[in-house]
């Protein structure tokens, strides 16, 4: 046991001689030192920075001697010292890099700018040549607007016009029917002045009823049927009055010569010595004056005697005055005596008095003179009187 | 006579002398620390004045590092180790210049991206021109073929 124990005493210090003897441990400053120096930019810094390379490897070898030396506090400061100049160097390095980066971007920044003006010029140039046809497409579509717009007014504008010339058309029509239409009316209005209505019915009445169609057709704007109707009313109504117009004028003839009868037998009413009658013979109206022969003539004479001048005179005025009349002179004799000498005196009579009534300027073409003798006697001839009423001579007017 | 003189005086200068330095010594070693500490706040200020300028805090861990060591200067200065504190004051100073140019590099580096930037926006908006003639040219030529 002392043995084992007296050896361990005499050979461990041999054993831990070497140890304590040997390189101490490597100091982490020492080491971070190596392998910052070891990469690849500290390198490239070389290039850049070689004087402080220079210093920093050399505090790497001082820093390498310290440790073998076992001074590791020189070692530690050896190696930081180291590490700054690396670091430093490094620090050029990334300047020189960023340097050549700034110089770089600036002169691809110059070419980029080239390019980009040269771009904005072409883009500017494009855009204006853009805008202006944009300008010209909008122009040609504004013009192409307006003549869209022009047509349509030109189209407006025509059916306008053509509109106003169909109302125009439409309006002659209507003014040529109405004035038809006037024409039919005024035709109906002669009608009626002339008593179509009475004495022309038929077409009288077919003139009011187209002339009423007519007025109806005008009503609902049927113009052409307006105008025919007018016409044809026009014509009918011509046709009635055509009709109507002999047949009225005779009346109107007759009633004028009935009032002039009517005057005239007023007048003759008034002359002293005559009797004035009213006779109808068919169709035939007669205004009798009635002359007593013993006015004019002596008993069985035909010579008038002085005396009745006064009484032809009026008679004739009458004769003169009225003388649209056709006049007869007729001797009436009684019955006493021979028929042919009762007609010879009483033509003579009657002639007599023709004669003294052209004297007093009647015309001679508006008298005829006859004899009856004692044909036509107008009171008995048994009598004194009666045969004295019956030797007469009659002034007779005639007319319808 | 003079001659014996003169020696007793340079002897006597020399003994004075020797005594002045005996006598100044201590305040001979207070004007050191005083040195070094002076050092030492002019590289403590440097340190705020480097913290300032690296805005990008780009050198942040290498301040902090610069920071301890100026901790251990101050350290070894009141351990009156004035040799190592000068040498940790060496060391100091070279870790400062190295953070300075730690600090353009960084700022170098900014700028070069900054550059690079504006290169990358410009080729951007080159090719967004590009792509604008392309279709200027289809958009033209449209209009074109439609004019006539």
């Amino acid at each position: 046991m002392n043995g084992r124990l007296l050896l361990l005493l005499v050979v461990g210090p041999l054993l831990l001689a070497p140890i304590g003897c040997a390189t101490p441990p490597k100091p982490p400053e020492l080491v971070a030192f190596e392998h910052l120096r070891s990469d690849p930019q500290a390198k490239q810094a070389e290039v850049v920075a070689p004087n402080v390379m220079k210093r920093a490897d050399r505090f790497l070898t001082q820093a390498r001697n310290y440790w073998e030396d076992n001074e590791l506090d020189q070692a530690r400061h050896a190696s930081l010292f180291g590490q700054a100049k690396i670091k430093h160097a490094l620090a050029l390095h990334q300047q020189s890099e960023a340097n050549e980066r700034i110089k770089r971007a600036q002169r691809a920044q110059r070419k980029v700018q080239d390019e980009e003006s040269r771009l904005a010029a072409e883009y500017k140039a494009l855009n204006e040549q853009v805008a202006l046809l944009e300008q010209l497409q909008k122009q040609a579509q504004e013009r192409q607007k307006l003549m869209g717009e022009l047509q349509k007014e030109r189209e407006t504008a025509s059916a306008e016009q053509k509109n106003l010339s169909q109302k125009l058309v439409q309006e002659k029509q209507r003014a040529e029917a109405t004035e038809k239409l006037q024409a039919a009316e005024l035709a109906l209005k002669e009608a009626d002045t002339v008593d179509a209505k009475r004495l022309a019915p038929a077409p009288y009445q077919s003139a009011v009823d187209m002339l009423a169609r007519a007025q109806q057709e005008l009503q609902q704007s049927q113009l052409d049927a307006a105008r025919v109707s007018a016409d044809m009313a026009r014509q009918r109504a011509a046709a009635a009055v055509a009709a109507a117009k002999p047949a009225f004028e005779q009346e109107m003839a007759a009633n004028d010569r009935r009032a002039q009868a009517e005057s005239l037998a007023g007048e003759a009413a008034q002359i002293q010595s005559i009797e004035v009658r009213r006779e109808a013979r068919g169709q035939l109206q007669r205004l009798v004056l009635h002359i007593p022969a013993s006015l004019l003539f002596k008993a069985r004479g035909t010579t008038i005697v002085p005396g009745s001048e006064a009484v032809l005179t009026r008679i004739g005025a009458l004769i003169s005055k009225y003388n649209t009349f056709p006049v007869q002179v007729v001797g009436h004799t009684d019955d006493r005596g021979g028929a042919d000498a009762l007609l010879a005196r009483s033509h003579a009579r009657a002639q007599s008095v023709y004669t003294a009534l052209v004297s007093r300027g009647v015309a001679p073409t508006r008298l005829v003179a006859s004899g009856q003798g004692g044909a036509e006697p107008v009171s008995d001839n048994k009598s004194v009187s009666g045969r004295a009423r019956n030797n007469r001579v009659e002034v007779v007017f005639l007319y319808q | 006579m003079k001659k014996l003189n003169n020696i007793r005086k340079a002897w006597t200068g020399l003994g004075g002398f020797c005594l002045l330095l005996v006598a100044l010594a201590p305040f001979a070693w207070g004007g050191e620390a005083d040195d070094l500490q002076a050092m030492i706040d002019r590289a403590r200020r440097n340190v705020s004045d480097l913290q300032r300028i690296d805005e990008q805090r780009v050198a942040a861990e290498e301040i902090a590092v610069l920071s301890t060591w100026l901790d251990e200067a101050w350290r070894l200065r009141s351990e009156k180790q004035y040799d190592t504190v000068r040498q940790v004051l060496d060391r100091c100073d070279a870790q400062a210049d190295m953070i300075r140019e730690q600090i353009t590099a960084g700022q170098l580096t900014a700028a070069a991206q900054k550059e690079e930037a504006l290169l990358e926006a410009s080729r951007k908006h080159v090719e967004e021109l590009k792509q604008a003639i392309a279709a200027a040219r289809q958009k033209k030529a449209q209009l074109e073929v439609m004019s006539k």
